[in-house]
């Protein structure tokens, strides 16, 4: 099992209390929702004790909430491919997977999934996987979020590119359901 | 035959005196005729025309002055009727200043020797022969009219006329020697044949025939003069064509019977009977003969002036009145002979030239060798002859010949404006000052010309020069006739250079024809193997992309069953459906990295390292303990520069490969470094002693997917595959195996620096 959460973003807390960042953020500024800037910066902080605090007086269920699992977010065009991954995910138990189906959508839920590790098709059918690679890991809000890149080409000079663009690691389609296991309990440095 | 064999049994003494002999009768040009002959047609002569008709009498009853227009007969080609050679048809043919130069340039029998007598006491006098020879030719032509028919009469006649050369040629060259051995013969009564063969190893018969050969006589008549003292048996049934022979030999019995002349021989002359019947004439036609012939040979006789008293005199006197004759003759026949000399001249250029070059040649050796046969031929000086160059419209290519005969080849620069040989040639040949519109020309010849004594001649291709002949004038200036002959010996050369450059730009052509084909057919085959990898690795991208997410699905599904599995028969199941998911996705890689390989990395790897990394992944893969590879002088190898992955996956692939050719997949493999070492590469063979491949399945290992299903191969990437690695490697690969001989690789490695 992964670490307990102590801190959330506005995202975070939107996503686990099932509203949107606007309310979570209006909830802040108004004193509702108890947090922090980070110092020197407008970034908002919600510490743990006080969102679990703010879904109880609000009558929010806490099923949503942050169960200490890693957030994994599969991008593949290929819903059986998904539904495989989701299946292997789930029944390892340590992870709490979503999905998207496009680079768009991959894009719109990492900003409110904040997930600890997405597992990318690299031949997407809207956006290149290097791409998504490169916007994800250029935003400062997704620093410490991994990339594996799977796919089924394995050209040795383009894994070299994808790695270079901050993708963790690489997994060739198809693969070993056990050796992917491994190598997402590798990046995520699960025991 | 008999004259051969006894020539065989001749002491030393003898053969020598028989080669001395025969050196000297080889150097006879003619025979001399006798004063009293030459007083006759000298006065005939000196008469004015020439009347072929009784020259030709004269001629045809003189043995000497018949064997020598026959002679000239053969040499200025005459074709008799029914191919039978005659003198009076040679006279009648030949022309009438050939005939006058051969009779004036006979040699007369000592006629300027003091003590000449034509009635002296020698034992056979020249008269003597002269009249048997005569008695043998009018018999011969009457027993030829007989047996052979008219046609062949007048050949017997020459025949029998010249059955004695060899007598007279003796008589010529060894005068004394001939009449001791004429004296002995009738001492003792013998044949003069016999004597002479005792004493000189050699007898008038073959000396007689060697004259005849010499002087190219009609066959015929070499063959009766050979063969006149010849068994007639052997003659007549031996050699058909011989009976000329016979009949020469049966006239010359005949003519002895009749004692006209005297031949030399004193034996007793041999029955006639054998001859006759061989012959098939009969008595009566002999008597007949023998009847007429006295009066026959006082008729030639007389016409020869043969009886004329005093014949010596008679001669010298016509030489005086012939002298003045002459000398007016002579002027003419100077100048005719100039004329004759000067075209011999160019002919003799033509024919030297001619012989000179070669087939093989190029248009500016070609002109060398005129160059210098012009200057030889015509005593020009300097000689330039040039020619356009094929390569290049602006320059000529030249042969230089200096004044010393040095020859040199140069090329020129086209400079000036106008026609190639000079503004005055106009497409018609002529020989031209050297003006101011060839000074360009001139001027870049590396020899050097007397201006005002430079000529230049065009050399014409129909009216138009390719090229010219420059040279120096040495004498005065060509006349009408002579001109024409210089054009004619200039369109020869012309036209052989021509040749020679027609020959050259066709052999270029077709060298560059047959470069255009193998460049378009190697280039095609690139194009299309280029085509055909690059549609490869386009489908094998795409498969891989619409190949592996299923494959991915079937696998993963598979592994999420087996994992839930209790039943190990179905977990063995699910485990093969995973297997063969894989190995599918590895066949589509395969393929495409085979269709697309990477760029590789070269680095500085010892032969040793990649061998023994392959080994051990060769090993792994075929879940092999220990590979059983021989390696044989590796280490010796040293380094290459390669990349390392690439080759290490070639030679892998080679050696599954070797592998898989035994039936129990172990080996053994030997990889051995002791072959062949190319400069600038390391090569090393990887040899198995397995099942082999035959010729089709040789031919088609390196293709991709190609697998023979005997050689038990699994998948028919491996060769293929290797090699392309190899290729892309700057290496090579090459196959070698027969059916159950194995196989061998021979790899090479670009050394690493």
């Amino acid at each position: 099992m992964g670490k307990i959460k102590e801190l959330y973003t506005t995202g975070e807390a939107a996503e686990v209390c099932g509203v949107s960042q606007q309310t979570i953020i209006r909830c802040f500024d108004s004193g509702r929702l108890e947090g922090f800037r980070i110092p020197g910066s407008k970034f908002r902080r919600i510490p743990r004790e006080s969102l679990i605090k703010f879904m109880r007086d609000n009558d929010i269920p806490l099923d949503r909430f942050d169960s200490g699992k890693k957030k994994v977010l599969i991008v593949d065009d290929d819903p059986e491919i998904v539904e495989l991954m989701v299946d292997v995910l789930t029944r390892d138990g340590r992870f709490d997977v979503k999905t998207a189906s496009s680079g768009y959508d991959a894009g719109l839920i990492t900003e409110r999934f904040c997930p600890d590790l997405i597992i990318l098709d690299y031949m997407l059918p809207d956006v290149n996987g290097n791409v998504v690679c490169q916007t994800i890991k250029g935003n400062a809000e997704f620093l410490n979020t991994k990339i594996i890149i799977v796919s089924g080409v394995v050209n040795q000079s383009e894994i070299g590119d994808l790695l270079k663009a901050g993708a963790e690691d690489f997994m060739k389609k198809p693969f070993n359901i056990t050796e992917l296991v491994d190598k997402i309990a590798g990046v995520l440095q699960l025991q | 035959m008999g004259d051969e064999g006894f020539l065989m049994d001749k002491s030393a003494k003898n053969t020598a005196a028989t080669r001395q002999v025969e050196l000297i009768i080889r150097q006879l040009d003619s025979l001399s005729t006798l004063p009293e002959i030459a007083a006759g047609y000298l006065a005939k002569l000196a008469d004015g025309a020439i009347d072929r008709r009784a020259l030709g009498e004269i001629i045809e009853s003189d043995a000497a002055l018949s064997a020598r227009i026959l002679s000239l007969a053969y040499k200025e080609r005459v074709v008799f009727t029914n191919d039978k050679p005659s003198v009076s048809e040679a006279v009648a043919k030949l022309p009438a200043s050939t005939i006058r130069q051969a009779v004036l340039s006979s040699k007369v029998f000592s006629a300027f020797e003091a003590d000449y007598d034509a009635d002296s006491a020698r034992t056979l006098s020249r008269k003597q022969l002269a009249l048997h020879g005569l008695g043998v030719a009018c018999c011969a032509a009457d027993i030829a009219e007989l047996v052979l028919g008219e046609n062949q009469k007048q050949l017997a006649y020459s025949a029998g006329l010249l059955h004695d050369i060899g007598k007279l040629a003796l008589d010529e060259v060894m005068p004394k020697s001939f009449e001791r051995m004429v004296n002995e013969a009738k001492s003792q009564n013998a044949s003069l044949q016999h004597v002479e063969q005792k004493h000189l190893g050699i007898d008038h018969a073959v000396i007689g025939r060697r004259l005849a050969e010499k002087w190219h006589l009609p066959s015929e008549i070499a063959l009766a003069i050979w063969l006149h003292h010849s068994d007639p048996e052997i003659m007549c049934e031996n050699l058909p064509a011989a009976r000329i022979a016979g009949i020469v030999r049966l006239a010359d019995i005949i003519t002895r019977q009749c004692d006209i002349g005297m031949s030399g021989s004193f034996d007793l002359p041999d029955s006639i009977s054998q001859l006759m019947e061989s012959l098939s004439v009969s008595t009566e036609q002999i008597a007949d003969i023998r009847n007429r012939l006295t009066g026959q040979v006082r008729q030639r006789s007389e016409l020869l002036g043969l009886d004329a008293v005093g014949g010596a005199a008679a001669y010298c006197e016509l030489i005086g009145a012939t002298a003045a004759k002459l000398a007016h003759d002579n002027t003419e026949l100077t100048s005719q002979n100039r004329q004759l000399l000067m075209s011999g001249a160019h002919m003799g250029f033509v024919c030297e030239f001619l012989s000179g070059v070669s087939a093989q040649m190029s248009a500016i050796e070609v002109a060398a060798v005129f160059a210098s046969g012009w200057q030889r031929h015509y005593q020009t000086g300097p000689v330039c002859v040039y020619v356009q160059s094929e390569d290049d419209e602006g320059l000529l290519e030249a042969a230089v010949v200096d004044s010393s005969g040095r020859l040199g080849t140069q090329v020129i620069s086209r400079t000036g404006e106008g026609p190639i040989a000079g503004e005055k040639s106009t497409g018609e040949f002529g020989i031209f000052d050297a003006d101011d519109s060839v000074k360009w020309l001139l001027e870049q010849i590396e020899c050097e010309f007397d201006p005002a004594r430079t000529q230049i001649a065009p050399l014409l291709i129909g009216s138009g020069a390719i090229g010219g002949i420059i040279f120096e004038r040495r004498g005065p200036a060509e006349a009408r006739g002579q001109l024409e002959l210089f054009g004619t010996v200039a369109s020869v050369g012309a036209q052989i250079i021509a040749l020679a450059s027609a020959r050259l730009r066709q052999g270029r052509l077709s060298e560059q024809f047959a470069r255009l084909l193998g460049e378009q057919r190697e280039s095609r085959s690139a194009l299309a193997a280029a085509k055909s990898l690059q549609a490869v690795a386009e489908m094998a991208a795409g498969a891989a992309h619409e190949l592996n997410n299923p494959l991915a699905v079937i696998s993963g599904r598979v592994q999420l069953l087996y994992d839930a599995e209790g039943d190990e028969k179905k977990k063995e199941t699910l485990r093969q459906i995973q297997e063969r998911a894989e190995e599918i996705s590895r066949i589509v890689s395969d393929l495409m990295s085979f269709a697309r390989p990477e760029e590789p990395a070269p680095k500085t790897v010892s032969v040793r390292a990649l061998i023994d990394e392959a080994v051990r992944r060769t090993a792994k893969a075929s879940s092999l303990k220990a590979l059983i590879a021989e390696l044989v002088s590796i280490d010796e190898l040293g380094q290459v520069c390669v990349d390392e992955e690439q080759v290490v996956t070639a030679i892998a692939n080679i050696l599954s490969n070797a592998l898989e050719s035994y039936p129990a997949g172990t080996g053994p493999i030997r990889i051995d470094g002791g072959c062949e070492q190319p400069a600038g590469f390391a090569a090393f063979e990887i040899i198995d002693s397995g099942c082999g491949m035959d010729a089709n399945t040789l031919a088609k290992a390196a293709q991709p997917f190609f697998s023979a299903p005997a050689a038990g191969r699994k998948r028919g990437m491996g060769l293929a595959h290797a090699q392309r690695l190899i290729q892309l490697n700057n290496g090579s690969l090459h196959l070698a195996s027969r059916p159950g001989a194995g196989t061998r690789v021979t790899i090479r490695l670009p050394v690493g620096r």
